[in-house]
């Protein structure tokens, strides 16, 4: 059991159990199923690469392409493409799950593929640098699906997944290209490839005094779910979602009357957060990164040491607006430290303006108070020809920010606050990595 | 785009500006910065034996070529030999050629600065014929290039600009600049850079059957690397350095006793003189615009539905309180030509609707305020001259101030009327796609005829936005009109450096007097003056910076300061002189924008007076000739 700050506890649990609200015992029960079972097999054999190349065919490859143990997401191994001009190179598998599905796929269920990769070196236009797949219709048919892309510029590990939705029932899924590099330079590596077939349905169960309120959270998608404030007297809450199979973890927050937090994660497993370093205090514990849609606001808390003289605190994260390509920027970051407004004149290591590659000027906040994000699938480095590419940030780095909150901050519980200030509706998903405060 | 002008929400905020240039140079370091003496460019120019033009200047060859879309393929005038066309004929400083669907009579125009191109297109078809229009140079060594007026960090861009419809391309020995002239290539006006090859294009030219078109452009060769000594050329070509007569700020047309979040009161028609005075005192504002919006039936109502609900009385009342405090200063009321959110509008104006491709009603981002097309004659236009009726002699104004003038939220309108120009093309097939009409064009007749109007009324003017017609810009010019940018984004200013160099301050960000003076050092920086916007700051410091900028007539725009016929405005450190050994006087501002005492040292160089201008961050400077007083 893990232990939290005072008012957060996580409690195992595998059958429900109803209390009495007489009960003096402040005990709380969540109970969390899924079918199919998570964690979901994965159709895909050998998808880590830890047997070699067994289950993979591979084409156009040279000696310096295959399994390499230089580098991995996960395990040991990983599958390694050198680029090569004109070159389209790859592996695939065949047949994906079964023979034949009998009963057939039927029309309308998800087919969910995912797959990490990193990458150095590419050539922003050069081929793809992504997964594809084909599957064969009861009718006769064929069709590709929709399958993970990569993009095109240096990145660390990075997980795409895509999700296809046939409209005619599925005999067989003919292969799965697990990794393909074509016309390239640099070097890519593939890892830890998924697929399932299917809807997870997850449902959750919550006994507990006086709740005020149950949510449900996704790693991959952030708030699933999210009861409002129950009735005075409310000890019993449930709830289920329906969704494609994502290799995803989920967390069940109960909150009650008290202001008690408790969470029941599922798959049980914790997911890896970074490590702290001296003098670091990060403010997520619930996934190393917060997905908050347009319009909603979260809290983090966090105990701080005594601040010693003469140090400052920072507060520093990465934050972007979720979109599938780099589209300029848009004020969406805001914050609160304990109460307060974390305004623009605590901003440290940035100008209040910045200049795109194609000359335009922009405000780094709107007022003082709403931060602009870029537009971004993810915090890759910008291509310097992209037209968005800030040529006058540290770094070129336009997602980290950092705030002198020493005025803010103080020893003991601290009560951080985030909000997507877009319009609830319209607004894209505000995407928050590494949310820290730092005393140095 | 531009934006409406109207009153934000205030929030305490603190400008953090990006500093102009303002650290201290050694005096070996300080440039000598005085107006350059204009002289005919020594530039040799030809047509080659495929009519592409090309240029001479000390040691620098330029040869622009030219391409035009035929259905399939291309037409091309280049060095050696035109291709498409059967066949080229060239001689001397004209050159004919023909396709299958269309002549072309090539003129070249050697101007002091500039040559300017004129290309007459005839459709020989009894169908409308899609032209792309390409014109472009190889200019391998280039060391930076800018588009629209924006310093382009990428190897291939484009820029759509019709306000700055200008591509300009230092090399290490010169520079040269590209600049759409006619009104419909200023409109369809694409600028790009690729990989060395910088042209302007027009990617939307439709002839009608058997018209003809003129599109007409202007090369600029250089022996000077920068972007602004290409500017300055621009602008004596186009004639656009006339006098700027005074300072601009809105104020006033608040309800009584209006106050901000902070619980003060702002400028309305029960303010007290002395409130008056110091606002508009305080802000130099010879040119003061109401420019309060009021609502019918809950939405804003700024097209013909103000009618409905204005009272004359109600300015009259505050213009005479403003006239009793200041003598001397203009009013106006505010104008725009795009609205009308009353619910009889798709009845009352319904041959008159801006159409977006879908056949939905083009809005201003907002269902509940659809746009309007005001062509001459028609129902809408008609109304709004009412409304230009009301303000000019029923209030009594003594100008207009006029919003969104050259177009609102959209660029085209998909429906009839057509504009006779306009259309997308496939650039594939070169096709038409579709026809489409820019609201720029249809509406400019009618809004060139309201020009007039107010002129012939003794009215002044000032307009919201930079002219982007050749037409309206010559009109403007003409008249002395003042036009302004709005600068949420300084770089705005970039739109403004072919006509009056304004800008107008930034309501978002402004909260205090100095925020204001601050933000007219960013505008130097870009060569502009300033004009006041919000009417949420009162200014407290008298004299500014903002008190020396007017009456301006501009004579060179550079990066940090504005040299005027009248005074020279710096945020950078320099030997400044007015080019001759007048008289002059000098204002020194701190970094407050408080003008501090500071006697400024002089350098004689070839008769020159320069005085010697030497700033900190946040610092700047006023010369004013004695004989300009």
């Amino acid at each position: 059991m893990r232990k939290h700050w005072r008012g957060w506890k996580t409690l195992a649990a595998s059958a429900a159990l109803f209390l009495f609200p007489l009960l003096a015992a402040a005990e709380c029960t969540i109970t969390v199923t899924s079918d199919p079972a998570m964690p979901v097999a994965n159709l895909v054999k050998n998808p880590g690469f830890e047997e070699g190349v067994t289950g993979w065919d591979q084409f156009s490859m040279t000696a310096a392409d295959g399994v390499t143990d230089a580098e991995a997401h996960s395990g040991k191994f990983s599958f390694k493409l050198i680029g090569q001009k004109g070159v389209n190179k790859g592996i695939r598998q065949g047949r994906i799950g079964p023979q034949e599905f009998n009963p057939p796929i039927p029309a309308g269920t998800p087919i969910t593929v995912s797959a990490w990769c990193k990458s150095v070196g590419m050539n922003p236009d050069g081929g793809a640098c992504s997964l594809s797949g084909t599957i064969s219709y009861v009718d006769g048919t064929d069709s590709y699906i929709t399958t993970p892309v990569f993009p095109k510029v240096a990145h660390d590990w990075i997980k795409q997944t895509a999700c296809y939705v046939p409209k005619k029932d599925v005999k067989w899924i003919d292969q799965l290209y697990g990794a393909l590099y074509y016309d390239q330079a640099g070097q890519a590596w593939f890892d830890d490839l998924f697929m399932a077939v299917g809807k997870l349905k997850l449902a959750y169960k919550v006994a507990c005094p006086n709740i005020k309120s149950v949510r449900l959270y996704s790693e991959e998608r952030g708030l699933l779910k999210d009861s409002g404030l129950l009735a005075k007297g409310t000890n019993a809450a449930e709830g289920s979602i329906e969704s494609p199979i994502l290799l995803d973890h989920f967390i069940v927050q109960v909150e009650d009357a008290d202001g008690n937090v408790y969470r029941e994660r599922y798959p049980k497993e914790e997911p890896a957060f970074a490590k702290a370093a001296e003098g670091e205090t990060p403010l997520f514990d619930r996934f190393p990164r917060e997905i908050l849609a347009a319009g909603t606001t979260e809290s983090y808390a966090a105990t701080l040491p005594a601040i010693p003289a003469g140090k400052s605190v920072t507060l520093e994260l990465k934050a972007r607006a979720d979109s599938e390509n780099i589209a300029g920027c848009a004020p969406v970051l805001q914050m609160q430290l304990n109460g307060k407004d974390v305004t623009l004149d605590k901003l440290v290591e940035r100008k209040a303006r910045f200049t795109f590659a194609d000359g335009r000027d922009n405000p780094v906040a709107q007022g003082i108070k709403v931060f602009y994000l870029y537009y971004a699938p993810n915090f890759f480095p910008i291509d310097p020809q992209n037209p968005y590419f800030p040529t006058d940030i540290p770094r070129n780095d336009p997602y980290t920010f950092k705030f002198n909150v020493t005025a803010l901050a103080k020893e003991g519980k601290n009560l951080f606050t985030l909000q997507n200030a877009g319009v609830a509706g319209k607004g894209s998903a505000m995407i928050v990595e590494g949310a820290k405060l730092v005393i140095r | 785009m531009m934006t409406k002008t109207i009153f934000a929400c205030v929030l305490s905020v603190c400008i953090l500006s990006a500093a102009p240039q303002g650290a201290r140079a050694a005096d070996n370091d300080l440039p000598f910065i005085a107006p350059k003496t204009v002289a005919a460019a020594p530039y040799t120019v030809e047509l080659t034996p495929g009519a592409a033009v090309k240029i001479a200047l000390k040691g620098n060859t330029y040869v622009l070529t030219s391409e035009f879309s035929t259905i399939p393929g291309w037409a091309k005038l280049e060095e050696q030999a035109a291709t498409g066309f059967n066949p080229v004929k060239v001689a001397g400083s004209t050159a004919t050629a023909e396709t299958a669907s269309f002549t072309l009579k090539r003129e070249i125009r050697k101007q002091p600065e500039c040559v300017e191109v004129c290309d007459t297109l005839t459709n020989k078809s009894g169908e409308n014929l899609p032209v792309i229009i390409r014109h472009q140079a190889r200019l391998p060594d280039f060391t930076s290039f800018r588009l629209g007026g924006r310093k382009i960090a990428l190897k291939r861009a484009q820029a759509a600009e019709p306000q700055n419809p200008t591509t300009i391309v230092l090399t290490p020995t010169g520079s040269v600049g590209l600049l759409a002239l006619d009104d419909a290539f200023r409109i369809h006006v694409l600028n790009y850079g690729l990989n060395g090859v910088f042209g302007v294009a027009d990617q939307n030219r439709v002839l009608a059957p058997h018209a003809s078109t003129t599109v007409r452009f202007a090369i600029f060769p250089s022996d000077v690397s920068d972007y602004y000594a290409q500017i300055n050329a621009m602008r004596r070509f186009l004639g656009v350095n006339f006098r700027i007569d005074g300072g601009f700020a809105f104020g006033g047309g608040r309800v009584d006793h209006e106050k901000n979040n902070e619980g003060r009161e702002l400028l309305n028609r029960k303010s007290s003189l002395e409130d008056f005075k110091t606002f508009i005192g305080n802000k130099d504002a010879k040119f003061c615009p109401s420019s309060r919006v009021e609502r019918y039936k809950g939405k804003y109502a700024e097209g013909p539905d103000w009618l409905m609900v204005a009272n004359a009385d109600f300015y009259k009342e505050q213009f005479a309180r403003e006239k009793e405090a200041v003598p001397w200063v203009q009013t106006a009321l505010y104008f725009s030509n795009n609205f009308y959110a009353a619910e009889d509008g798709k009845e009352k104006y319904a041959e008159c609707r801006l159409m977006n491709p879908d056949g939905s009603q083009a809005d201003y981002r907002d269902p509940n305020y659809p746009l309007w097309l005001a062509i001459d004659g028609n129902a809408y236009a008609k109304d709004l001259e009412k409304t230009l009726d009301f303000i000019m002699f029923t209030v009594g104004t003594d100008g207009v101030y006029w919003d969104e003038f050259e177009r609102s939220a959209a660029d085209y309108h998909f429906g009839d009327p057509w504009d006779g120009v306009s259309a997308d093309i496939d650039p594939q097939t070169h096709q038409i796609t579709r026809l489409k009409s820019s609201v720029t064009l249809l509406t400019q007749p009618w809004r060139l005829k309201q020009v007039d109007r107010i002129m012939a009324a003794k009215k002044y003017l000032i307009i919201n936005g930079a002219p982007t017609t050749d037409s309206m810009l010559k009109a403007m010019a003409n008249y002395k009109v003042p036009r302004f940018t709005e600068t949420g984004s300084i770089t705005n200013c970039l739109g403004m450096h072919l006509y009056s160099p304004i800008a107008l301050g930034d309501h978002v960000t402004e909260r205090t007097d100095v925020d204001c003076y601050r933000w007219m050092l960013q505008a130097l920086n870009f060569g502009c003056v300033y004009y006041w916007y919000s009417d949420q700051v009162v200014c407290h410091i008298h004299p500014n910076l903002g008190s020396y900028m007017f009456p301006i007539t501009p004579v060179e725009l550079g990066e940090g300061y504005i040299i005027g016929k009248e005074r020279i405005l710096t945020a950078k450190s320099g030997l400044f002189s007015f080019g001759d050994a007048a008289p002059v006087e000098t204002h020194f501002f701190n970094a407050q924008g408080v003008e501090t005492p500071k006697t400024l040292p002089t350098v004689v160089k070839d008769g020159k007076t320069y005085y010697k201008v030497e700033l900190e961050e946040f610092e700047s400077c006023a010369l004013v000739r004695k004989d300009a007083q």
